[in-house]
């Protein structure tokens, strides 16, 4: 996945399970608008 | 899952999305070689000749060796039934064609065929897993579907085949057409509800973890 996108648990190497998905059905919410990434460098 | 190739991690996402399905385009020596190669398909040329030099689609990715992909063809038959129509896309470890499944009335279907070399393949367990639940639950109807898988002997090589239900276009296409880029709020409810359900099912019935939900928008099975 492009750093963008990653849930915190997984940028940050923490142990990761199902919730890493329900944040990126949330980042697909949020792309729905067409702006910057929600969370843009 | 399938990694997009994209040049410049800062670009937004539909921009980048450009650069990767028009990979030549940013090198114009490149996108005119391809120009005129289609110009000499158009006057009816068995053959035309593309600048070797000009990188096209899956061999713009890293570590692209020409040994690891099968050379599918138009009008190839598959298992006697799939037969080819065309190219629908690629992947770091697979390219995608459309092809017409003759044994079930012509219908269409993706066909998704991975390089020779594929470390661990890892979605056709989780497939046939979720194909195993299919009938108890709703939510299985948003999540595209695997109709068959085989493997095929290629020059170098056996490679893993998996067939999809053909899908249309994906979010991002669509809102390419849609001016101002905006969708209908109905249209983002239901689509997230669909997604919701489908996220439901992998969780709760199939106890998957997607790890690529945030490809949604993105193109290509």
């Amino acid at each position: 996945m492009p750093d963008v996108y990653r849930a915190p648990e997984v940028a940050l190497d923490m142990p990761w399970s199902y919730p890493i998905d329900l944040w990126g059905f949330a980042m697909t919410a949020c792309d729905f608008h067409p702006s910057q990434h929600t969370f843009a460098c | 899952m399938a990694i997009l190739f994209t040049r410049g991690s800062r670009s937004r996402l539909t921009s980048s999305l450009r650069a990767s399905a028009l990979v030549a385009a940013p090198h114009i020596p490149c996108f005119a070689s391809l120009i005129h190669a289609t110009a000499q398909l158009a006057r009816g040329l068995a053959h035309a000749t593309l600048n070797p030099s000009c990188l096209v689609e899956e061999e713009t990715v890293r570590g692209y060796k020409v040994e690891h992909y099968y050379p599918v063809e138009a009008g190839e038959i598959f298992q006697h039934r799939y037969s080819v129509i065309g190219k629908l896309g690629y992947g770091s470890a697979s390219t995608v064609w459309l092809c017409r499944d003759l044994s079930k009335e012509y219908r269409y279907v993706a066909l998704k065929v991975y390089i020779n070399c594929s470390r661990v393949q890892r979605e056709l367990p989780v497939y046939n897993h979720i194909n195993s639940l299919r009938s108890k639950y709703e939510g299985h109807n948003h999540i595209r579907r695997l109709l068959d898988s085989f493997e095929i002997s290629g020059p170098h090589g056996n490679h893993t085949c998996l067939v999809h239900q053909a899908l249309g276009m994906n979010l991002e296409e669509l809102r390419e057409l849609i001016p101002g880029g905006m969708f209908a709020a109905d249209l983002m409810r239901q689509s997230l509800r669909d997604i919701l359900r489908g996220l439901y099912f992998l969780q709760e019935d199939a106890g998957i973890i997607h790890t690529g939900i945030a490809y949604l928008l993105l193109r290509n099975h």
